[in-house]
């Protein structure tokens, strides 16, 4: 179906097939993790480097970012995972703008669906 | 519907231009249109002339390629990587993997999201009792046209009970398998007394759990296969 110039990004893309973008809090981020989405607060934020820090009431957590968001605001990122031994790193490809979000609400859904989903990896945040 | 949910299913092609194609979920549900709001995860393509656009979306649950075609293009084109999308789709397979290809895309406000979630929740909730009753239904009538029958008179849906047919057939298959299996150890073993449970159970233990064995030896009691000539020793009639 793709066209020649089109072939390329579509096999780029492939690799993301088998990997959403979990969810985690700053804390539960893991080695084995390919993609994370996280929630929180940006905290500060680092032009020369293109890095934030995040918070999301559980702790922190420092994301490259291509574009980087106002001092303050809330905002959702889909990260991929680095790892270099035990060292995380997360270089997000998507920044979105969470500054309407309800996050009491999304604490209470989170857990409910814990609840629902308990088999092993069946909720949104798997693992 | 969550995209985990949607790539566990079993995806059915219609043999019908006018039946419109459906995947069937775990819960056995058919399931021919979906909504889903997730998260364009991939820069969308597009092909010559706009004859097609695709693009990936990930609701934290699963990723799935999504399609446009002719003048549903448009949808796409005004999507970019990042969006937070509600998407209405029917399902498709193509190149031996699931698809949707789309009917709807909004552009939505994360609450929109947590609201899909909650929907979902509910969703979930109710097609798991759905799944109990038609299971229920299935087991006590046996057959498929009574089930089907009883399925209707008490609201729940009569294609259910289809879908779960291979599941129960398999089930029956298992219990025969056992049987057959305990059949064979009571012959081989039985010196004249009969064979102790505990020696079946031991023969067994390596494919068989020991209630399913007790169950396995209950049946064939009731069936007249076996009978017990001492307290807890089993003979073949």
């Amino acid at each position: 179906m793709e066209d020649s110039g089109e072939i390329k990004e579509a096999v780029e893309n492939r690799d993301l097939a088998e990997h959403p973008a979990v969810e985690r809090t700053a804390g539960e981020v893991e080695v084995s993790d390919a993609w994370v989405s996280l929630i929180g607060t940006v905290i500060s934020r680092d032009p020369k480097t293109s890095s934030i820090t995040l918070d999301d009431g559980t702790g922190q957590v420092d994301v490259k970012v291509h574009t980087i968001p106002e001092l303050g605001s809330l905002v959702r990122v889909i990260a991929r995972v680095f790892t270099s031994g035990d060292e995380v790193t997360l270089d997000a490809i998507i920044v979105q703008d969470f500054s309407s979000f309800d996050v009491e609400l999304y604490r209470r859904i989170v857990d409910l669906e814990g609840r629902v989903f308990s088999r092993e990896g069946d909720s949104h945040r798997q693992g | 519907m969550r995209i985990r949910d949607l790539l566990n299913s079993e995806f059915v092609r219609s043999e019908s231009d006018f039946e419109p194609n459906y995947a069937v979920t775990e819960l056995k549900r058919k399931v021919h249109r979906v909504k889903i709001v997730g998260t364009v995860r991939s820069q969308p393509i597009f092909g010559t002339q706009s004859a097609y656009g695709r693009f990936q979306l990930d609701d934290s649950t699963g990723i799935i390629w999504v399609s446009a075609f002719h003048t549903r293009v448009a949808m796409i084109e005004g999507i970019a990587q990042g969006d937070l999308v509600q998407l209405v789709a029917t399902v498709n397979e193509y190149r031996d993997a699931l698809e949707l290809i789309a009917e709807s895309i909004a552009i939505v406000s994360p609450n929109f999201w947590l609201l899909h979630r909650a929907e979902v929740v509910r969703a979930t909730l109710d097609a798991r009792k759905e799944f109990e009753r038609a299971r229920s239904i299935l087991v006590h009538e046996r057959n498929i046209m009574e089930a089907r029958e009883t399925a209707r008179e008490i609201g729940v849906d009569a294609e259910m009970i289809e879908s779960m047919r291979d599941e129960v057939d398999a089930g029956e298959e298992a219990e025969e398998d056992i049987s057959e299996e305990i059949i064979e150890v009571i012959s081989k073993l039985d010196a004249g007394a009969g064979v102790p449970v505990d020696d079946i159970k031991g023969s067994l233990k390596g494919s068989h759990p020991d209630e399913e064995v007790e169950a396995g030896i209950m049946k064939l009691m009731e069936d007249g296969e076996i009978y017990e000539p001492t307290m807890g020793k089993y003979a073949r009639i």
